[in-house]
């Protein structure tokens, strides 16, 4: 049991899921207020000493030599992808391709859909998408003269379903959409867009890379044709993501990147390619971030995901509550379902002043425009400050960030 | 615990963010040149005037943060009455001061409150924002320069 938690206590609303003393940066950094979890996590010591483990124990380059060291490190690393498959409800550990992380996922899945497209072909993205879910299709819709389309938000935040059927036709030929957005915090009913989206005949892409690392994921029952999320954001190690994607589909597709593991026959003429899901994993893999992250997965297992969803929100809805109790803040949007993700504007303050004065006071958050450019100019602002939350956070944090808040108001205005 | 860096809201920062010098709205064919931060969508516009070979009145109209509001303020005053190879020295000069390189003490008097901005030495991610009053400047003067060279032609 990855897990060093201890077992069977009640648990207090509000308080940490996990003890801080699992992660070692608290031990460097006992003061700090870490609130920017939606762009990377904090890694336990069970991760890390996993991955130095397997350089020390089992490291060897995999699926090539045939000594027992190399055997072993193989062994780690497919295992570590049946944990992967599994955490995500995949049972064919063909379907998921070990990637640098959701970026990379995203812009394979739009470079191989090339070959399915035709001209006049329709994508449909939604208002929330961060830029790495934006830009791989608008390269692929200016490379191949392809319609861009961007189904909107409500004025809460939440996707815009009546407007996504409207926008659904039969030219429909991508629907692509984060299953929670990184500005908002919104979780977007996926089961219904993916649905909406096969009955169009549309392929179906989940940008997961805020959803996977704080709720039950399994897309045997989503649905989705193809799935993508990073490691880094659920505990695991940097540069490590996976792509979950249909046999059927992946089988017609072309491979990505070309080279080495991913052939089965190569001659001067040509190649054969490799059985799935290495036909998609050109090049020697971040084998030690794949082991990396199946530790991360069994801690969270550990936890269980139901309860850090519940955590989550528990989080966001007190960050709202107390922030929307401060004069001059402006807390955006209001999703029916969402997790523990929180922006906001103060002000007469810029999110950047904020955020370096809330440095000051031990507190790490995010400020600018997120990687969601588009989204922010629709909401009328240009940059926001934005807290999300993990399973180290609590109460303590919320209010420790309100109280450094309030301090930069003194501070950068003189009208209160 | 580690010692934090002294962080860039000192006195004199924080004296020109309040009452920034020489800002105005200006309408955008006033403007000589506008410069925008994509890091946070900050924008400024500038505008300026010569006489006798010297900068008159630098104005500009601005949407940033306190760092960048301060140093443009700062950039108004300092400039005034200089020449534009002047005004392009101090330019080099401020980007020196934030990015690292070395000040001579005689530059170090000529900065006076401007060497307020050394602290952005410790926040490499907010020189951007000390930076974009002054890359405005250069846009402006190379403006007028062009315009100049029309005129000439």
């Amino acid at each position: 049991m990855g897990n060093e938690r201890e077992q069977g206590k009640p648990m207090d609303a509000g308080a940490c899921l996990v003890p801080r003393k699992d992660f070692p940066v608290f031990e460097n950094w006992p003061d700090l207020v870490y609130l920017d979890n939606a762009a990377t996590t904090h890694k336990p010591a069970a991760v890390l000493r996993r991955v130095d483990e397997f350089y020390r124990r089992t490291y060897a380059n995999v699926h090539r030599g045939v000594y027992r060291l190399a055997e072993e490190a193989t062994a780690a690393y497919e295992e570590a992808r049946r944990q992967v498959a599994e955490f995500i409800g995949c049972d064919d550990t063909g379907e998921l391709i070990f990637t640098r992380g959701t970026t990379e996922g995203i812009n394979l899945v739009a470079a191989v859909l090339d070959s399915l497209v035709q001209d006049g072909d329709e994508v449909l993205v939604t208002a929330l998408e961060h830029h790495s879910n934006l830009i791989p299709w608008q390269q692929l819709c200016t490379r191949r003269s392809l319609k861009l389309k961007v189904c909107p938000i409500t004025p809460d935040g939440d996707l815009d379903l009546d407007a996504l059927e409207r926008m659904l036709t039969p030219r429909t030929r991508v629907v692509a959409f984060a299953m929670a957005s990184n500005a908002l915090g919104t979780v977007v009913p996926a089961v219904k867009v993916i649905a909406a989206a096969r009955q169009a005949g549309a392929v179906t892409v989940v940008d997961a890379a805020q959803s996977v690392p704080c709720m039950p994921t399994a897309v045997s029952e989503l649905g989705c044709d193809f799935l993508v999320f990073s490691g880094h954001k659920m505990l695991g190690p940097m540069g490590i993501g996976a792509l979950y994607g249909r046999r059927e589909i992946l089988e017609k597709l072309p491979p990505y990147m070309t080279g080495g593991e991913m052939i089965s026959t190569v001659s001067w003429d040509g190649a054969e390619w490799a059985e799935l899901p290495h036909k998609f994993e050109a090049g020697t893999p971040n084998a030690a971030g794949a082991v990396g992250l199946a530790e991360a997965i069994r801690y969270l297992q550990g936890i269980g995901m139901e309860k850090i969803w519940a955590h989550e929100m528990d989080l966001a809805r007190k960050a709202r509550e107390v922030l929307e109790g401060i004069r001059g803040v402006r807390v955006l949007g209001c999703p029916a379902t969402y997790c523990g993700i929180v922006s906001f504007v103060v002000s007469g303050i810029h999110p950047h002043d904020l955020a370096q004065f809330l440095a000051r006071e031990n507190v790490a958050v995010r400020a600018g425009h997120l990687c969601a450019q588009p989204l922010l100019r629709a909401l009328g602002v240009d940059a926001v400050t934005r807290v999300s939350f993990y399973v180290y956070n609590d109460y303590a944090d919320v209010e420790k960030m309100a109280e450094a808040l309030e301090k930069a108001i003194r501070f950068f205005r003189h009208d209160v | 615990m580690r010692e934090p860096a002294e962080d860039p809201y000192t006195e004199a920062l924080m004296q020109h963010f309040r009452n920034p010098r020489n800002r105005r709205p200006l309408p955008p064919g006033e403007a000589l040149a506008e410069e925008n931060n994509p890091l946070c969508g900050d924008r400024i516009r500038i505008t300026l005037r010569m006489a006798d070979g010297v900068v008159r009145g630098l104005e500009y109209d601005i949407c940033g943060c306190a760092v960048s509001i301060a140093s443009a303020s700062m950039m108004s005053c300092i400039v005034e009455g200089k020449s534009p190879a002047e005004a392009r020295r101090l330019a080099a000069l401020f980007q020196r001061l934030v990015t690292g390189g070395e000040i001579s003490q005689e530059e170090r008097s000529e900065l006076g409150e401007i060497l307020a901005f050394q602290q952005m030495r410790s926040y490499p991610v907010r020189r951007k924002c000390a930076l974009l009053p002054w890359r405005a400047l250069e846009k402006a003067l190379n403006t007028l320069e062009n315009r100049k060279e029309e005129a000439a032609g």
